[in-house]
């Protein structure tokens, strides 16, 4: 018996501890990402917003593999189960036209958040049709590392601010000639043959496109895309770059980091990889904005902004963390720490601070002129370009008639999509 | 004379033994090798096989990251869990469709074998649904519960059963058995060499599940193993060192039960086998 009036007083006792915190209605709120590297910098931004916020919201990161980030947020944002926020990239358009993530207009003009305190081309990339679904978090750029060890070695000069690709090819015939008389295995030239860090870049360069501004038809099948592909095969034909047997296996950057590789075409993502190598505590690594094809070098600008769920049910807190994270004050904190470059203008200078063995301000510069990545949000016609392009550089089939065949499937899905 | 035999029976048989063995042996070598190094160790061209200097501290570094027992735990319990939980209700499936007579038997099975055409990351969404609406999500149980019934399991062991002849089932029945005693004192003893492959496959799908916890759970206390490990993966970058050191601490207490206990584990399986 007095077991029993135990349980029921126990029972009583929890149910009222139950009822008591609803009363403070702590809102929990979570937030999605998927950088494992950039999560314990991020938890310091968290735990600062917690902390403002004692008694009212709690927020937690969720961490989710980026190999199942997006088929993790399909599943949960169609169950309205998801994470509040959660990272965007280009795939944004996808997510906005299903409406399962929601426009911030309103958030912005009532806090009236100056949005001109971010980089411009990071901003407008979550902009769809007069909306605003993410605010930046971070910005990538592209461009060129050399290794001054070998080019000291073989008696070449450094490449010059303000090269163009006929320069490059010049400096890299010179590495050429030089390796093979000294009987080294080096190449001149490599890269990583992804969109990004390669010839989505040489192709808008060149003044070709991936899809057009309205995202309606792809550039890839255009005489000015085939030649920027055609100067890529040319560099590896005449032995001025690695093969393609060669970058297919093997990352531009794992070899350039093996002192195999004279110049790297190289992601702002690798930064960190190149400060902490050998050869960049030797103070070898030099840094340099893209040689200019066609005149221009304006390379990709890519990076990441933060959504609010669309079926969050603490709307207003989840704003206030998305607010709070792409502050000056948390960006920064983030550009210290070298995990990212920050899209708030005044946050950046915190990044050139955290490299002792790179010129980083070269980083942050290639974002001046930088475009953002070339995409409608769609993924369904991409493959078809994407694999023409490897198809092309592999060149086991002509490198015109193997893009313009590509572009042409693409396109019939493209116009099947806006019929 | 000895000696003659010696080198062309046995030494041949231990050559062929000893290359197996470092067949097999070698991805593991190479995870430890590769867990020692640093990081420009593991991605340096050409291959660097063995480190400057051992680096211990990636272990240091990936313990911090992870709350290895926890993990540990979860993953034993939900295989555990599943084994034992698969292992009766494919067995009783199978038994229904093996010995007894209800109209529409043979549709609803090839219906069943129908499902095992379809694959599976097509019920990906529709079971987050579900657990969504059992309000299961982030709980161990949601790992253990869709994995409790098994296509391929109710057909391996109906053929076992339907392999045993139907006159043990007439004797039971003379001798008073009701279906389940049949089932359980009479035909589930001798399918044993079949529940143990089944059990060692289980073990293994369970243990190597990735995409499911990811999805269906959220925070890091309700994950596995391999799970946690994925979190090391990068977009762009992937510190291999640091998921190599993970990857030996999580396999070690496996190989160390299984060095302890090898003489039961062949045993139990040789044993199921003569049976059978």
């Amino acid at each position: 018996m007095k077991k029993i009036m135990l349980f029921v007083a126990v029972c009583s006792l929890m149910l009222s501890l139950i009822g008591c915190g609803k009363q403070n209605e702590v809102a929990n709120i979570s937030l999605m990402m998927w950088d494992e590297a950039q999560s314990p910098v991020i938890q310091q931004s968290i735990d600062k917003f917690n902390e403002k916020n004692e008694g009212k919201i709690v927020a937690s990161i969720e961490l989710v593999p980026w190999d199942s980030y997006w088929t993790k947020l399909d599943a949960s944002l169609e169950t309205k189960e998801s994470a509040d926020v959660m990272w965007m990239n280009v795939y944004l358009p996808k997510y906005a036209s299903a409406e399962v993530v929601k426009p911030l207009d309103e958030y912005i003009e009532k806090d009236k958040l100056d949005l001109s305190q971010y980089i411009e081309g990071r901003v407008n990339a979550y902009n769809l049709d007069g909306k605003q679904y993410a605010l930046p978090k971070g910005l990538d750029t592209v461009f060129v590392a050399y290794n001054k060890e070998m080019f000291d070695r073989y008696d070449v000069e450094y490449p010059q601010e303000g090269w163009t690709w006929d320069d490059m090819r010049t400096i890299a015939g010179q590495l050429r000639d030089k390796i093979s008389e000294a009987g080294g295995a080096e190449y001149p030239i490599v890269m990583e043959l992804d969109d990004q860090p390669s010839w989505m870049n040489f192709v808008v360069q060149n003044g070709g496109n991936y899809i057009s501004e309205d995202g309606k038809t792809t550039g890839m099948g255009m005489d000015e895309s085939v030649e920027a592909i055609q100067n890529m095969v040319d560099l590896m034909n005449e032995e001025l770059m690695a093969p393609y047997t060669v970058l297919s296996e093997t990352k531009g950057t794992d070899l350039f980091i093996s002192g195999q590789g004279g110049m790297v075409f190289i992601g702002s993502w690798k930064a960190s990889v190149l400060e902490n190598s050998t050869l960049g505590a030797d103070g070898n690594i030099g840094l340099i904005q893209m040689p200019a094809l066609n005149g221009s070098n304006s390379s990709v600008l890519g990076g990441l902004g933060y959504c609010l769920s669309a079926s969050s049910k603490h709307p207003d807190e989840a704003w206030e963390l998305i607010k709070y994270i792409t502050s000056e004050e948390s960006l920064y904190n983030e550009a210290v720490n070298g995990i990212d470059i920050p899209a708030h203008a005044k946050a950046q200078e915190g990044y050139v601070k955290n490299f002792k063995n790179l010129d980083a301000q070269v980083i942050l510069d290639a974002s001046v002129t930088g475009f953002p990545y070339q995409s409608n949000g769609n993924f369904e016609w991409t493959s078809y370009v994407n694999d023409a392009v490897q198809k092309a550089l592999s060149q086991i089939a002509p490198v015109k008639e193997t893009l313009v065949e590509g572009a042409t499937q693409a396109q019939e899905v493209l116009d099947e999509l806006y019929k | 004379m000895k000696i003659k035999k010696f080198i062309k029976g046995t030494m041949l048989v231990h050559i062929m033994l000893i290359i197996f063995s470092f067949i097999m042996v070698g991805p593991f070598i190479w995870m430890f090798l590769t867990s020692i190094k640093t990081y420009e160790e593991t991605i340096r061209i050409p291959l660097q096989i063995l480190p400057k200097a051992i680096q211990w501290i990636n272990y240091g570094i990936v313990y911090d990251k992870f709350p290895f027992l926890t993990l540990y735990f979860n993953t034993f319990f939900i295989t555990l869990i599943t084994i034992v939980g698969q292992l009766l209700v494919v067995s009783i499936a199978a038994y229904a469709f093996s010995r007894l007579i209800f109209p529409g038997k043979n549709v609803i099975f090839l219906m069943m074998l129908g499902l095992m055409m379809v694959p599976g990351q097509i019920f990906i969404i529709p079971r987050f649904q579900l657990m969504v609406q059992f309000n299961l999500t982030n709980t161990l149980t949601a790992l253990i519960l869709p994995n409790i019934f098994n296509v391929f399991g109710v057909f391996m062991m109906r053929q076992f059963f339907s392999s045993i002849p139907k006159e043990l089932d007439e004797a039971a029945v003379i001798d008073g058995c009701g279906y389940f005693i049949i089932y359980w004192k009479i035909l589930l003893p001798l399918t044993k060499p079949g529940l143990v492959s089944l059990g060692i496959m289980v073990m293994l799908n369970t243990w190597k599940e990735l995409m499911w916890p990811i999805i269906v759970n959220r925070t890091m206390d309700k994950m596995t193993l391999s799970a946690g490990l994925a979190m090391l993966i990068g977009e762009h970058t992937t510190y291999y060192e640091q998921v190599m050191a993970g990857a030996v601490i999580s396999v070690l207490p496996m190989i160390i039960i299984f060095a302890i206990f090898q003489k039961q584990f062949v045993a139990g399986i040789a044993r199921a086998g003569l049976k059978g």
